[in-house]
C-alpha cells in the first residue's frame, strides 16, 4: 500500500461555469506536473466528458475516476463517483430524466462543450445543467449506492450549494460516504467536530473550474490501488487504509 | 398573536391537523430557506416561511422553538416529514402565496417583527 494524491472534484469545459481551458491535455498535463495520481471528473449533472478524459488519462498516466457533481432538489451538491464508464453512463441517464426540460442560456450561464481526447470541440450540450434535479438528497444517495458508486457531500464549508449551508447539518439516516472541504476556507472547528461525531471522514479537493485552480496535492489516500472500494475503505479507516489531508 | 388567528386570516392549510394545538403565541416572523442561516437568525416564537421541504426543517424549528412552519408557493413536504412534525407537535402549514404576500398580510394584522 502507499499514499496516492487524489483530487476528487474537477470540472471540465462542459460545466457552463468552467473555463475553456479545462480540456483534457491542459488539465491532465498540469495535474501530472503537480504530482496528482488520480482526478475525478465531476461536471454539473452530466458526465459526457468523462470518456475523453479517461482516454487521455491513460495516455498520460493519470488515473481518471468517472463522476458527476449532482445538484439535488434541495440545491445541495453531491460528488458521485464510480469505477467504470458504464456505471457512470447509467447514472447519467437517470439524472437526465430528473432534470427539468429547460435549455441552457449560454449568455447567462456559459457554454457547455463536449470535447474529444485530443481537445477538439465535438458539440455543445443544450440542456440546462446548472439547476437542481428532482432527486431528494436521500433518494440520490440510495440510487448511487445501488449502482455501486459513492457519494461525498461537496464543499460543506461553503454556504452556497452545500449540505451544511442548506440543511444546517447532516441529516440522520443519510448514508454518505464522506464529506468534502475546500482547500482555502478557514476550518470551522465546531463543524469538524460535529462531522467527526457523525462518523464521517473528509477529503479536500480543488473543485477547479480553471486550469490554475487545480491545486498541488491536498489530499492523499493510503490504499492498495485507486478504485471506489479502496476509497470507501480509506474513508472508513478500514484495513489500514486512511485519508490524509494537508489541513 | 394566536396562531389560529394567523391561519384564518392568511388562509393557510394545516398539514398535520390531528392533535395540534393552534393556540401557540406567535411573536414574530422569519423568512428563509438556508437552514444554517435560519438556525443563526430566527427567534423563538417566530412563524417561519420557507420553500425548503427537507425533513431537517422540523428539527430546526424544534431546536429554535418556532411557533409554526409555512411552506410557500405550493411546496409540500414529504409524508415522513409531516409525520415527524406530528410527533414533535410542530404545526406545519401550507399556502400557494409568496412570502411577500403573506408577510404583508401579517404586518397588516399587527405583527411587526
Amino acid at each position: 500500500m502507499r499514499e496516492w494524491a487524489l483530487d476528487l472534484h474537477i470540472h471540465t469545459l462542459l460545466s457552463p461555469c468552467a473555463d475553456d481551458s479545462m480540456i483534457p491535455s491542459v488539465v491532465l498535463e498540469y495535474a501530472k506536473e503537480l504530482g496528482i495520481d488520480a482526478l475525478a471528473i465531476t461536471d454539473h449533472n452530466t458526465s459526457e466528458n468523462v470518456a475523453s478524459f479517461m482516454e487521455k488519462g491513460k495516455e498520460l498516466g493519470v488515473k481518471i475516476i468517472p463522476g458527476m457533481e449532482l445538484q439535488t432538489q434541495e440545491d445541495v451538491h453531491i460528488i458521485c463517483l464510480f469505477d467504470t464508464l458504464r456505471q457512470t453512463n447509467l447514472w447519467q441517464e437517470i439524472v437526465y430524466k430528473k432534470l427539468p426540460p429547460l435549455k441552457n442560456s449560454k449568455e447567462y450561464f456559459g457554454e457547455q462543450w463536449i470535447v474529444n481526447k485530443d481537445d477538439e470541440l465535438v458539440r455543445e450540450l443544450d440542456k440546462l445543467l446548472l439547476v437542481g434535479t428532482s432527486f431528494t438528497i436521500e433518494d440520490a444517495v440510495e440510487a448511487v449506492h445501488e449502482l455501486k458508486g459513492i457519494c461525498i457531500a461537496a464543499h460543506v464549508d461553503k454556504q452556497a450549494f452545500s449540505l451544511w449551508g442548506h440543511l444546517g447539518y447532516i441529516p440522520p439516516g443519510l448514508f454518505l460516504d464522506g464529506v468534502e472541504f475546500t482547500p482555502f476556507l478557514p476550518r470551522n472547528v465546531k463543524q469538524l467536530e460535529q462531522i467527526k461525531n457523525e462518523g464521517y471522514n473528509y477529503i479536500v479537493s480543488s473543485d477547479a473550474h480553471h486550469w490554475d485552480g487545480i491545486q498541488a496535492p491536498q489530499c492523499y489516500g493510503y490504499m492498495e490501488e485507486i478504485n471506489i472500494e479502496e476509497i470507501k475503505k480509506a474513508l472508513r479507516n478500514e484495513e489500514g487504509r486512511y485519508i490524509r489531508t494537508l489541513r | 398573536m394566536e396562531l389560529k388567528k394567523i391561519i384564518d386570516n392568511l388562509q393557510l392549510e394545516v398539514l398535520n391537523k390531528s392533535e395540534m394545538s393552534l393556540s401557540t403565541e406567535i411573536t414574530g416572523c422569519y423568512i428563509g430557506d438556508l437552514l444554517s442561516n435560519v438556525m443563526a437568525n430566527a427567534q423563538a416564537g417566530d412563524i417561519w416561511f420557507t420553500v425548503q421541504t427537507h425533513m431537517n426543517v422540523v428539527a430546526v424549528a424544534q431546536l429554535l422553538n418556532l411557533g409554526g412552519v409555512v411552506f410557500l408557493e405550493g411546496h409540500l413536504p414529504q409524508a415522513d416529514t409531516i409525520e415527524k412534525a406530528r410527533k414533535e407537535k410542530l404545526v406545519l402549514l401550507s399556502s400557494n402565496d409568496k412570502a411577500y404576500e403573506l408577510a404583508s398580510s401579517l404586518f397588516k394584522l399587527g405583527l411587526e417583527r
